[in-house]
C-alpha cells in the first residue's frame, strides 16, 4: 500500500475515534437530528395530509442540519492545537489528507442516516415494503455529495471568523440539488404501491458526487496552508 | 478610452430609456408593466456575465496567485450580486400584474434565487476573512465551486418541477421588431454600464490595496 | 548552478517577503541553509522570526521572492521527508492519549509502533502518562510528547520555534544532545542555552535579518550588537 493510502486510512481512523469518543461528537449529533426531525412535525396538523406529504423533506432537512455539525468539526479538531501543521508537512499530495477526512465524514453521515431512519419509520408511520432497499443506496449517494462538498468547505470555514455559520452559508445553497434528489428518491422508496420510478434522479445524484468529489480533491491543495 | 466609454455611456443609457418607454410599443395584454422586461433581461444577462468572469478569474488566480486577478474576480462578484438583486426585484414586479403572483417555483426563477444565495455567500465569506493570500484562495475556490453548481441546480429543479403540474408557463414571447430593437439597445447599454462599473471597482480596489501597502511603509 | 552537491543548500530563500494583509512581516530576506549548519534566529517579539521559520519549513508561502528546496521547487517533498518542524503549538490532539497521538503520527510517516514506544520512553513519559489524554498533560509533558513526535521519523533537519519552553533543565540538556549532530534552525529567546550550539546567528528585527558574529558569548539582550 502506498504511503498516501496509509495516511488516508490513519486519518480516517483517528477522526472516527475522536468523533465517537468526544462528548460533543456523534451521540449529540444523533440526538440533535432526532430533535429537529420531531420539531418539524409540530409545524403540521398531524391529522391532515400535509405531514404525510412533507415527511421525506423533513427527514432530509434534519439530516442536513446534523451533518453540518459533524462536518464543522472536521477541521476544528485539527486547528485546536495546530495539528494541521503536521498534516500539511507530510511529503505527499494533500489530496490524501482530504481523502482520509472525507472517508470518516462519509461513514459518520451514512451511520447517522441509517440510525435515524428507523425512528423516521416509526414516527411517520411508514409501511415497510420491498422498496426500502433503495434507501441505503440513496443514503450512500447523498452522503457522498454532502461529505465531498462539506469536507472541502470545512477546511475553508476555518479561516473565517464565522466558523460554523460560514460552513452553513456556503454549504446549504450548494447542496440544494442533493437534497431535492434525496427527497424525490425517498418518496419512491417509502411509497406503498407501484414500481420505483424516476431513475434519472439517481443519475443526477451520481453526477453531482463525481463532479464535486473530483473538484474537491483537485482544489483541496489550495485551501491548506497559507 | 475610459473617458470615451463614459462619454458613450450617458447617451447609451438615455437611448435605452427612450427605447424602452417611448419607442417600443405598448404590449397589448400586459400593458405598460411589460416595459420592465427590457431592464430585467439586461440585468439577468449581466449577472451571467459577471459570474462567468468571477469563475474565470478565480481559476486564473489559483493558477497564478497574482493579487490583481482576485481583485477582478471579487469586483465582478459584487456587481453581479447587485444586478442579481435587481433581477429578483424587477421579476416579481412584473409577475404580479401579469401572472397574478409575486413568485412561482419555476426552474428559472428558483435557480436564479439559489444563484443569488450562492454569490451573496461568496461576498459574506470574503467579508469575514482577514486579508491574506488564503482569503483570496478560499474565495476563488468558492467562486469555482459555486459556478459549477449552477447547471446542476437548474437540472434538479427542472426535474423537480416537471413532476408537479406546471401552473404557469413563461411562454416565449414573439417580440415585435420595435421591442427587439429596444431590447438590444438595453442589453448594449447595460453591458457598457457593466464594463464601466467593473473598471471603476477594479481600480478602486487596487488603489485601496496600494495605499494600504504604502501607509505601512510610512 | 555549478556547485558540488555537498555544499548546495537544502533551503534557499531569495528576496523573500511576506505580507499579512497589509502588514509586511518580512522584507527582502536572503538566506540559505546548508547541511550540518546550526542556525540561530533571535530578536524582539513580532520581528518576524516565526513567520520566517514557517516559510523555511514550507508551511507558508512567501508573498514575493522564491524558496527553493535542494535547488528546485519540486524538491519540497524530498525535503519534507527529512525535515521535522516544531512550531508554537505542539500539533497534538488533546482528546487522544499520548500513546495514540504518537501511534497516529507514526502511521502518517509509515513507521512501526515500536519506534513510537521507544520515543515515549526516551522523552520520559511513563506508561501511566502515555495512557492519559493529552488534554490532562502539563505544559512540560505536552512539550516532551511534541518532541517525541518531532524526532519520530528521525529527521536530519530540524526547525524549532522556542522548543525549550516549559521544559526542565535536565531535559533541555538531553534534547540539545540529541540535536547536536543534526542540521538545525532554531528560533529562541534563550540565547545562553543555544548559543554554544550555533554555527551562525542572525538577529531578526522589523522583518529583516542580519548575521551576527558567533562569538563565545551571546550578545546582550536588547543591545544593538552587530
Amino acid at each position: 500500500m502506498s504511503l498516501g493510502a496509509r495516511v488516508a486510512i490513519a486519518i480516517m481512523k483517528k477522526d472516527l475515534l475522536l468523533e465517537f469518543r468526544s462528548k460533543e461528537g456523534f451521540l449529540s449529533n444523533l440526538f440533535f437530528c432526532l430533535v429537529v426531525l420531531l420539531l418539524f412535525t409540530f409545524g403540521f396538523d398531524p391529522s391532515s395530509d400535509a405531514l404525510r406529504q412533507g415527511r421525506a423533506a423533513i427527514f432530509w432537512i434534519a439530516i442536513a442540519f446534523a451533518s453540518v455539525l459533524t462536518l464543522g468539526r472536521t477541521f476544528q479538531r485539527e486547528s485546536a492545537d495546530q495539528a494541521i501543521e503536521a498534516l500539511s508537512l507530510l511529503p505527499l499530495d494533500p489530496g490524501w489528507v482530504f481523502l482520509g477526512k472525507f472517508l470518516s465524514n462519509l461513514l459518520i453521515i451514512v451511520l447517522l442516516m441509517l440510525l435515524i431512519f428507523p425512528l423516521f419509520v416509526v414516527f411517520f408511520d411508514l409501511t415497510v415494503t420491498w422498496r426500502f432497499w433503495l434507501f441505503p443506496v440513496i443514503c450512500l449517494l447523498t452522503a457522498l455529495g454532502l461529505a465531498s462538498v462539506g469536507t472541502l468547505f470545512s477546511a475553508m470555514a476555518e479561516s473565517s471568523k464565522l466558523r460554523e455559520v460560514a460552513l452553513s452559508i456556503m454549504m446549504y445553497p450548494i447542496i440544494i440539488p442533493v437534497l431535492i434528489v434525496a427527497v424525490q428518491l425517498t418518496e419512491q422508496a417509502i411509497k406503498i404501491s407501484g414500481d420505483i420510478e424516476n431513475w434519472h434522479w439517481l443519475t443526477l445524484l451520481l453526477v453531482f458526487d463525481v463532479i464535486f468529489l473530483t473538484a474537491a480533491l483537485v482544489i483541496f491543495d489550495y485551501v491548506l496552508g497559507d | 478610452m475610459r473617458a470615451f466609454l463614459l462619454a458613450l455611456l450617458y447617451p447609451a443609457m438615455l437611448l435605452a430609456l427612450y427605447c424602452a418607454f417611448i419607442f417600443a410599443p405598448r404590449e397589448k395584454e400586459m400593458g405598460e408593466v411589460q416595459r420592465i422586461f427590457y431592464f430585467h433581461l439586461s440585468a439577468a444577462w449581466l449577472c451571467m456575465l459577471a459570474f462567468l468572469i468571477l469563475f474565470v478569474f478565480s481559476i486564473v488566480y489559483l493558477a497564478t496567485g497574482e493579487r490583481k486577478y482576485d481583485v477582478w474576480a471579487s469586483s465582478s462578484a459584487e456587481i453581479g450580486v447587485i444586478f442579481a438583486t435587481l433581477v429578483l426585484i424587477t421579476g416579481p414586479l412584473w409577475a404580479k400584474p401579469v401572472w397574478n403572483t409575486w413568485w412561482t417555483w419555476d426552474p428559472r426563477l428558483t435557480t436564479f434565487l439559489i444563484l443569488w444565495l450562492i454569490y451573496v455567500s461568496y461576498l459574506l465569506l470574503r467579508s469575514n476573512m482577514a486579508e491574506s493570500d488564503k482569503k483570496y484562495k478560499i474565495s476563488a475556490v468558492f467562486g469555482i465551486i459555486g459556478f459549477i453548481d449552477v447547471p446542476i441546480v437548474f437540472m434538479s429543479i427542472r426535474w423537480w418541477r416537471t413532476i408537479h403540474p406546471v401552473v404557469i408557463t413563461s411562454s416565449s414571447m414573439n417580440l415585435d421588431p420595435a421591442m427587439k430593437t429596444a431590447l438590444f439597445v438595453a442589453l448594449a447599454a447595460f453591458t457598457l454600464f457593466f464594463v464601466v462599473l467593473l473598471d471603476l471597482r477594479v481600480r478602486q480596489q487596487w488603489q485601496d490595496y496600494e495605499i494600504s501597502l504604502k501607509s505601512v511603509d510610512l | 548552478m555549478g556547485e558540488v552537491p555537498m555544499t548546495s543548500p537544502i533551503v534557499q530563500l531569495s528576496g523573500v517577503g511576506k505580507v499579512f494583509g497589509t502588514w509586511p512581516v518580512l522584507t527582502e530576506v536572503q538566506f540559505s541553509l546548508v547541511a550540518g549548519e546550526r542556525i540561530l534566529f533571535f530578536g524582539p517579539n513580532g520581528a518576524g522570526k516565526s513567520t520566517l521559520l514557517r516559510i523555511i519549513a514550507s508551511l507558508s508561502s512567501p508573498t514575493s521572492g522564491s524558496v527553493l528546496f535542494y535547488g528546485s521547487r519540486d524538491g519540497v517533498n524530498d525535503y519534507r521527508r527529512k525535515m521535522g518542524y516544531l512550531g508554537h503549538s505542539t500539533s497534538l490532539y488533546p482528546d487522544l492519549t499520548g500513546e495514540e497521538n504518537l501511534a497516529f503520527f507514526s502511521a502518517l510517516r509509515g513507521i512501526s509502533c515500536e519506534r513510537s514506544g521507544h520515543w515515549l520512553e526516551q522523552v520520559g513519559l511513563d506508561r501511566d502518562a502515555c495512557r492519559r489524554r493529552v488534554r490532562f498533560y502539563s505544559a512540560g509533558m505536552k512539550q516532551r510528547l511534541a518532541i517525541a513526535r518531532l524526532l519520530l521519523h528521525d529527521p536530519e533537519i530540524l526547525l524549532l520555534d522556542e522548543p525549550f519552553n516549559a521544559l526542565d533543565g535536565s531535559f533541555v540538556q538531553t534534547f540539545l544532545q540529541w540535536i547536536r549532530e543534526k542540521t538545525v534552525v532554531l528560533v529562541t529567546h534563550q540565547l545562553e542555552l543555544s548559543w554554544p550550539l550555533a554555527s551562525r546567528a542572525y538577529r531578526v528585527s522589523h522583518g529583516r535579518i542580519k548575521e551576527t558574529e558567533a562569538g563565545p558569548a551571546p550578545p546582550a539582550p536588547g543591545g544593538a550588537s552587530t
